[in-house]
């Protein structure tokens, strides 16, 4: 009589395990779907402050490109010689042509 | 009889199994529910918190000169904007913004008070602002994109340029005419924020695909100032009204400088005066005077007019119906060389006649006058010449000297350039290319023969006289290079009186046309001074400017003088020697 009884507590230990393997699987596939969606929500957060910081700073490339074109400007460059600098234009690049043999 | 404690034990067991499996058939018709049922309710409810549609625009292309620099740029000037039911605190809120981008307080919380789901807060802000706007971080502002039009070289050929309004949309210039390659396009797209408020705005990396189409300019920036600078001085000097200066190459009818005075800063171009704003070199007709002397004998040449012919030059008077013609000195004979040099009316007059009004008409079509050039910018004039059916007496022989006709700067110095270029006249070219915003070649402007209008030989003699005008005793020595040969034509055409017919004896346009080095000319220029009242010779008034910009642009461009000439030392150093 005894051995049946085992048998019945061996089965009934076997389907509790069972249930306790479902519940654990269960749980752990919940904790990896949420650490998985936390931790790309992470990277697309991660991506998206990246590209924001590549568009500024290529927005702040291009203005810089303006304003070197801005200091380049022939009217600025001449406006500070004469005004700050008292040159006269063509002083230091004026080349004088003289007919062969005067020299 | 009691049951069997197993009994009991499979009863709770089923009893728990009943009530798990009712658990979870509750939870799979609610989830049924949530996701199918009410699935497209809760996503578009979820999306109001987490998504917004924006529409994103691209930032307007380039324009370059001919060495790429840039002429017309834009830079990066976000707007702040709200969803005001996103605002939690308006007050709180306004607050804060207004210490970063100022203004009224109340006017900011009535913005963000409203009862809509947009409101525009700010307009162009510096990035600075926007980016510390940004760092507040708060629910329902945000900093979308947008730029603003800026001109490096603030007045630089502003009216060849233009400008563009507010909502970025070319105005004037070229910035109007181009307007479809360089205007970015728009998307509409979402951009997304997460459970904390942070804007995960990928959907706007699309902004450089959306870039507009840079445009490359024959104009050659430091000719442009050049020529901005010297036409600048000459207006002043003799208190000119106006004046223009073009610079083309003659080989390829390329625009090296279209420069204006009195110009404007396109940058805030509200500030000027409307008439600044037009490129006068393609929409004012004006009588161009003497230069029209080198059509009217390059014509008579080209049928056949020997350049020895002598022609009485009546002593100063010569009746033509009942119209009398004047030369500034009286000459007796001179041959079609000399007329050009000391410019004589009526000697021109009768070279006209000569030739005849047909011919003459054929002619001035031939150089393109009359006609618009081709050109691509807005509000081109055609010049006026009347109908050959519609000439009297005096017309063609008016036309000799350049009165009752009227020409653009663009036709003139297109004509020059025409007898530069042994006879043949060239499209003006402006815009040489026109590329997307990833660099392809959308339309190249490649240098384009109009037609043959005189000879080679009749152009190379025609080059001949006109670099007599600057030599000794001829009207334009002002324009003299030392080290080059110079060939010109100065102008001195009164205007049309105001309010009764004739002639105006106070209101002149001087002007002086040339081209240089003789053998191989490389530059052509046209400096016209409108209404100066120093002085109103264009031999005077426009050939030093001329002279100023064609010296400068040799020596920028490398083009040795074209006589047996040495290099010396600069002066300053010269001097130490001593």
């Amino acid at each position: 009589m005894k051995t049946p009884e085992r048998q019945i507590n061996a089965m009934q230990n076997q389907k509790g395990l069972l249930w306790f393997f479902l519940i654990i699987v269960l749980a752990a596939e919940l904790i990896c779907n949420a650490w998985i969606r936390s931790e790309s929500n992470q990277a697309m957060i991660m991506i998206a402050k990246t590209e924001s910081n590549i568009r500024d700073m290529a927005d702040y490339r291009q203005a810089l490109g303006v304003e070197i074109e801005r200091l380049k400007s022939e009217a600025r460059i001449t406006r500070i010689a004469r005004t700050r600098l008292g040159l006269a234009p063509d002083i230091f690049n004026e080349t004088i042509y003289l007919p062969k043999g005067t020299n | 009889m009691a049951a069997n404690p197993y009994e009991k034990f499979g009863l709770r067991i089923l009893f728990i199994r009943f009530f798990l499996l009712l658990c979870l058939v509750g939870i799979v018709i609610r989830s049924f529910d949530i996701q199918i049922l009410q699935g497209e309710a809760l996503k578009k409810k979820a999306e109001n918190t987490y998504v917004r549609r924006i529409t994103i625009q691209g930032d307007r292309g380039l324009i370059l000169d001919r060495h790429l620099n840039k002429l017309g740029a834009s830079i990066d000037a976000p707007n702040i904007t709200a969803d005001p039911t996103q605002v939690k605190n308006a007050r709180q809120t306004a607050d804060r913004l207004v210490k970063i981008l100022g203004g009224s307080r109340a006017e900011m919380e009535k913005k963000l008070s409203q009862k809509r789901r947009f409101a525009l807060l700010a307009s162009r802000v510096s990035p600075t602002k926007a980016e510390a706007v940004k760092k507040l971080n708060i629910v329902g502002i945000y900093t979308p994109d947008n730029s603003k039009r800026f001109y490096p070289n603030r007045r630089l050929a502003a009216q060849v340029i233009g400008f563009t309004g507010k909502d970025d949309h070319g105005l004037e210039g070229l910035e109007f005419s181009y307007n479809d390659f360089l205007e970015g396009r728009t998307l509409k797209t979402q951009e997304h924020r997460d459970g904390q408020g942070t804007i995960l705005d990928t959907g706007k990396n699309k902004r450089d695909g959306l870039k507009g189409g840079t445009i490359v300019l024959s104009l050659d920036k430091k000719i442009q100032f050049f020529s901005e600078q010297a036409l600048e001085q000459a207006v002043k000097k003799h208190r000119g009204k106006s004046g223009m200066a073009l610079v083309m190459q003659p080989s390829t009818g390329e625009l090296l400088a279209v420069a204006h005075y009195p110009e404007f800063n396109p940058n805030n171009y509200g500030d000027f005066s409307r008439s600044r704003y037009r490129n006068r070199a393609l929409t004012d007709a004006f009588e161009p005077g003497s230069i029209m002397k080198v059509i009217t004998v390059a014509s008579a040449i080209e049928r056949g007019m020997s350049a020895t012919t002598i022609i009485n030059c009546e002593n100063g008077n010569y009746r033509v119906g009942r119209s009398v013609i004047h030369d500034t000195h009286p000459h007796d004979y001179l041959t079609p060389g000399q007329i050009v040099k000391v410019s004589s009316n009526i000697g021109a007059a009768k070279i006209a006649q000569d030739i005849g009004p047909k011919a003459m008409h054929y002619y001035l079509k031939a150089f393109g006058f009359g006609a618009k050039t081709g050109i691509n910018c807005p509000a081109e004039s055609t010049g006026v010449i009347l109908p050959l059916n519609r000439w009297t007496s005096i017309d063609a022989v008016a036309m000799s000297f350049g009165q009752g006709m009227s020409v653009t700067g663009l036709q003139l110095v297109s004509a020059v350039s025409a007898i530069a270029n042994g006879g043949k006249l060239m499209k003006p070219l402006l815009v040489k290319k026109v590329l997307s915003n990833t660099g392809e070649i959308i339309r190249e402007n490649n240098p384009c023969v109009v037609r043959q209008i005189v000879s080679a030989k009749t152009a190379g003699t025609v080059k001949k006289m006109m670099a007599r005008v600057v030599q000794e005793d001829g009207t334009g020595t002002q324009a003299a290079i030392p080290g080059y040969r110079i060939c010109g034509k100065t102008s001195t055409a009164q205007k049309a009186a105001k309010g009764k017919k004739g002639y105006s004896d106070s209101r002149y346009t001087a002007a002086f046309a040339g081209f240089a080095p003789f053998d191989n000319p490389a530059l052509a220029i046209l400096v016209v001074v409108d209404e100066p009242k120093q002085n109103h010779y264009g031999g005077i008034v426009a050939a030093p400017a001329f002279k100023d910009i064609m010296a400068r642009s040799f020596n920028y461009l490398n083009i040795a003088p074209n006589t047996d000439m040495i290099a010396a030392l600069p002066r300053e150093v010269s001097h130490a020697a001593d």
